[in-house]
């Protein structure tokens, strides 16, 4: 098959190596196209610890799941900030600007989990979300 | 761990406690400002053609304006920073014509008669929503000589003495830090908030002084600023954080309170006779221990906090709400400045966020996005 790209496209299993080289906390399953990986995020230490979650089924979207603690609101059927449903968090722009399969999960989705986490916490404590970003268009 | 959101070695939260003091302290342009309001107060005070001139006045800030240990208050907009009119060689006169002689000339400006208010040691000069500047009108003290000085007491009708520079001084040589060699080689991330960046000593002060003014909320017996800032400066070691030395000093004054059989005194350290306590009586004092038995335990919760979002409702609790948001939302920001500069990294240990260094690999920039 002929790489049509100037950077080549990572497999299931050499992402799931590139995790664990460069996450000592992260243990994971890569087979079949899919990858699927946990370990321990904390931003700073004085952000909790978070047990998350990765998953990825190969050239599709990566996504990242928040296991323990749960994320919460500061009101109860309020949307936390930057996620999709099912409390997602959204960490980068659909399109390949920010991530394409080319790309390693271990140096994008995984610190920007982190980095997104940090502004959770602070938006938590008071209610200003101050990592940027941009919400889709509704359709009204 | 690689987190250098603070100087590697202090204590996380002195990065918060950091933001929480700089939002408390006087901005650089309104010192600049207070700066330029009593120069002019001094010109007008020894202008030539007044009846002061000649006598070789001299207008030097005393207080929290010298020390930098600044507040701002929670009921009301103005800072109160305090002056010292010294007239040097007054000392024969009556101390009701020195006060009234200062208070007079003032009286005589067209800007200050409408904002001059008489208080019993002191001239106010009240800049609405900025600050208040009181001016103590003094004499040198003859008998000690130095930095001594007396000062007017309406009430007494009589001098009583003073020694701001010398407590000043005192307060200098105690803030000193402890540098550790190990600790040398870190340079700490330049402070985003405003103002120049304090000491520790300086910032244990401030919160201790912040903390009096939440429980007591302009209650008569809070303990006074000079009260706990003699303690504080007396108990100082040197700690480089200020969380530890803030947790220090409330674990010795425990220990002080504890030993101590009837009402503490505080002392004058630069003029032993002078007693700041003097005006404890047995409730104000049982005030004073029931606050910083509380506010040690307090802070020790405070610590033991984990999460920003705990961390902001306890520090709200402690410190004010308001204050409390900001300090996070600044301490945030620094984040936010490594980020949008490119340098935010994350470290290997669960991946820990750090400015760009050894052991740090860069993170690519990205767009949050969704609802």
């Amino acid at each position: 098959m002929v790489n049509r790209f100037r950077q080549s496209v990572l497999s299931v299993r050499d992402q799931l190596a590139w995790v664990k080289q460069f996450h000592s906390s992260f243990d994971g399953l890569a087979s079949g196209g899919t990858l699927r990986c946990v370990g321990w995020v904390q931003p700073t230490p004085l952000n909790q610890i978070y047990r998350v979650e990765i998953r990825y089924i190969y050239k599709e979207i990566p996504t990242a799941k928040v296991r323990d603690p749960e994320l919460r609101r500061r009101v109860a059927g309020e949307r936390i900030p930057h996620t999709y449903a099912d409390d997602e968090p959204c960490l980068y722009l659909p399109g390949k600007r920010d991530w394409g399969p080319e790309k390693k999960i271990a140096m994008t989705i995984i610190p920007w989990l982190s980095v997104w986490l940090f502004y959770y916490e602070a938006w938590l404590g008071t209610g200003e979300w101050q990592g940027g970003g941009v919400h889709p268009i509704r359709e009204s | 761990m690689a987190t250098l959101l603070v100087t590697p070695g202090i204590d996380q939260f002195d990065g918060l406690l950091e933001e929480l003091c700089s939002n408390l302290q006087l901005t650089e342009s309104q010192f600049k400002d207070a700066e330029a309001k009593y120069t002019a107060v001094g010109n007008w005070l020894g202008a030539e053609n007044g009846p002061l001139a000649g006598l070789g006045l001299e207008v030097y800030p005393q207080g929290s304006m010298l020390l930098r240990t600044t507040v701002k208050p929670r009921s009301q907009d103005e800072y109160d920073l305090d002056l010292v009119c010294l007239l040097p060689s007054c000392y024969g006169y009556d101390p009701l014509s020195v006060y009234e002689a200062v208070a007079e000339r003032l009286n005589n400006n067209a800007t200050y008669k409408n904002i001059l208010e008489r208080k019993k040691r002191c001239i106010r000069l009240n800049y609405a929503g900025s600050f208040h500047l009181d001016v103590l009108p003094a004499c040198s003290n003859p008998v000690t000589g130095g930095t001594f000085i007396l000062v007017p007491d309406c009430e007494l009708k009589d001098w009583t003495p003073s020694n701001p520079k010398g407590f000043g001084k005192w307060f200098e040589d105690k803030s000193s830090v402890r540098v550790h060699l190990a600790e040398k080689r870190f340079k700490p991330l330049p402070v985003q908030g405003p103002g120049t960046r304090t000491l520790p000593l300086q910032r244990v002060v401030q919160l201790i002084k912040r903390r009096r003014d939440v429980v007591f909320n302009g209650d008569g017996d809070a303990p006074r600023s000079v009260v706990l800032t003699t303690l504080a400066a007396g108990h100082y070691s040197g700690e480089d954080s200020c969380c530890t030395a803030l947790q220090n000093l409330l674990d010795a004054l425990c220990r002080d309170i504890a030993n101590c059989q009837g009402i503490m005194e505080v002392r004058n350290p630069t003029n032993r006779e002078e007693v700041f306590s003097e005006a404890w009586t047995w409730q104000s004092y049982s005030a004073f221990r029931e606050f910083i038995f509380n506010f040690r335990e307090e802070f020790r919760q405070l610590r033991a906090q984990v999460g920003l979002d705990k961390i902001t409702k306890q520090m709200e609790d402690v410190f004010g709400e308001e204050l409390a948001r900001k300090a996070v939302l600044s301490y945030t920001n620094r984040l936010s400045a490594l980020r949008e500069t490119g340098r935010l990294g994350f470290g290997r240990s669960a991946v820990a966020l750090a400015a760009i260094g050894a052991g740090v690999t860069p993170i690519p920039r990205t767009t949050f996005f969704g609802q």
